[in-house]
């Protein structure tokens, strides 16, 4: 039991390691902008960053229990989801984005651009959407996370025959500083808004901004993948 | 609620993305533990020609293997793999027994080195080849835990280089 306590605790840390990694940074400020952006009400921002990490843990068990039953194998499943989920990843960021800053509309009924009932729309859609988005941002690993979980993680799961556990402790750690910081974010601009009795003109701007996000990160990923430009190269 | 069918969807297109490659992964996964790879062979005593002889035919390749993505952090391991063969090795180097080759695993051609070295991501891989055929094989995974400190990186990667070179199989 201890053993496998020392492996929960590596699991933790290795998730935290892969959060500040320079790789994953552009999914990382895009899930605190999307679940940060609901700054009327910071409760919610906790409940959607909680959800977030459901959803990542949810992925890295999934391929835990696929790896650790030996269904498939290590190599196949990292090169596969790298390949894949990243060429994915640019187009739904973009598109997701468009349809946060109001660009494209389910609401053609309206008449008016973005209407109350779209907004109500965007508001159910955030608490299931952070799960989606979740798992979405765990499935599309980066070399860099790819080493901590396939290289790292998975030959303690299998050594363990852990592949619930060990993967979802690891994935509560990849989605810990992204509750961190959105809430950090929302707290910060609901004050500032309720001192300007502001709150709903500061929500409008926190999704357009969160749009805005999606749609750069949607760039970024789109460059890297398809036209093979790192964009870090301009730093 | 069109909200919660929409997160249905996209869960079931994820799912119908791990179940299609399924179908795309033919072959069980071997439990493989073993990082080296050295096939049984008979420990001869050699003569000093003979030594001088087999050694001739001994070779140690060094493989970076990358992917078309080149992430920050890709960059630094293949220049620091690069540095710590080249600088430390440079008579191996010259002579030629010892050579360090940079591979893009996402080329048709290369990407059976997956497999081969059963890699999960970018991976710096040292190989003993004698007379035309692999001996030994160990992916320096360390690599990943080293790469925030250059000094232990290089110095990790000249050992087990050192170590290669120097095994007599």
């Amino acid at each position: 039991m201890n053993e496998f306590a020392i492996a929960l605790g590596s699991a933790f840390w290795l998730g935290i390691l892969t959060s500040i990694s320079p790789c994953p940074l552009a999914t990382n400020i895009a899930a605190i902008s999307y679940v940060g952006k609901d700054v009327a009400n910071p409760s919610r921002v906790l409940l959607g960053g909680m959800l977030y990490t459901a959803g990542r843990s949810i992925a890295y068990l999934v391929i835990g229990i696929i790896l650790v039953s030996s269904i498939l194998s290590a190599p196949s499943v990292s090169f596969f989801l790298q390949t894949y989920m990243n060429k994915i990843l640019g187009p739904l960021l973009l598109v997701t984005g468009l349809v946060l800053t109001g660009a494209i509309s389910f609401d053609f009924f309206s008449g008016n651009g973005i209407s109350q009932g779209f907004q109500e729309k965007i508001k159910k859609m955030g608490m299931a959407g952070a799960i989606v988005l979740g798992i979405v941002f765990a499935l599309s690993f980066c070399p860099v996370s790819a080493a901590l979980f396939f290289g790292s993680l998975i030959p303690v799961a299998l050594k363990f025959q852990s592949g619930v556990m060990l993967p979802s402790v690891y994935g509560l750690a990849t989605g810990l500083p992204v509750i961190f910081f959105a809430v950090l974010v929302a707290l910060g601009a609901n004050k500032v808004a309720s001192a300007f009795n502001k709150i709903t003109v500061f929500e409008i701007w926190a999704r357009r901004i969160t749009g805005a996000v999606f749609i750069l990160a949607g760039f970024f990923y789109i460059l890297e993948q398809y036209f093979h430009v790192s964009v870090w190269g301009w730093f | 609620m069109k909200a919660i069918k929409a997160a249905v969807v996209l869960s079931l297109i994820v799912i119908t993305i791990i179940t299609v490659s399924f179908a795309l992964d033919g072959h069980k996964a071997e439990a493989s533990d073993k990082k080296e790879v050295t096939p049984a062979t008979e420990k001869a005593k050699a003569s000093p020609a003979e030594v001088q002889k087999k050694q001739e035919g001994v070779k140690v390749v060094a493989y970076y293997f990358h992917g078309n993505v080149r992430c920050p952090t890709c960059m630094k391991l293949e220049e620091y793999s690069g540095e710590a063969i080249n600088q430390g090795f440079s008579d191996e180097i010259k002579k030629g027994s010892l050579e360090f080759k940079s591979v893009n695993i996402d080329e048709g051609s290369n990407s059976h080195f997956v497999q081969d070295y059963q890699l999960v991501t970018r991976s710096l891989v040292i190989s003993k080849i004698e007379n035309g055929k692999e001996v030994k094989w160990k992916n320096l995974d360390m690599i990943w835990n080293l790469v925030r400190d250059h000094d232990k990186y290089i110095e990790y990667v000249k050992e087990e280089t050192k170590k290669m070179i120097e095994d007599k199989s």
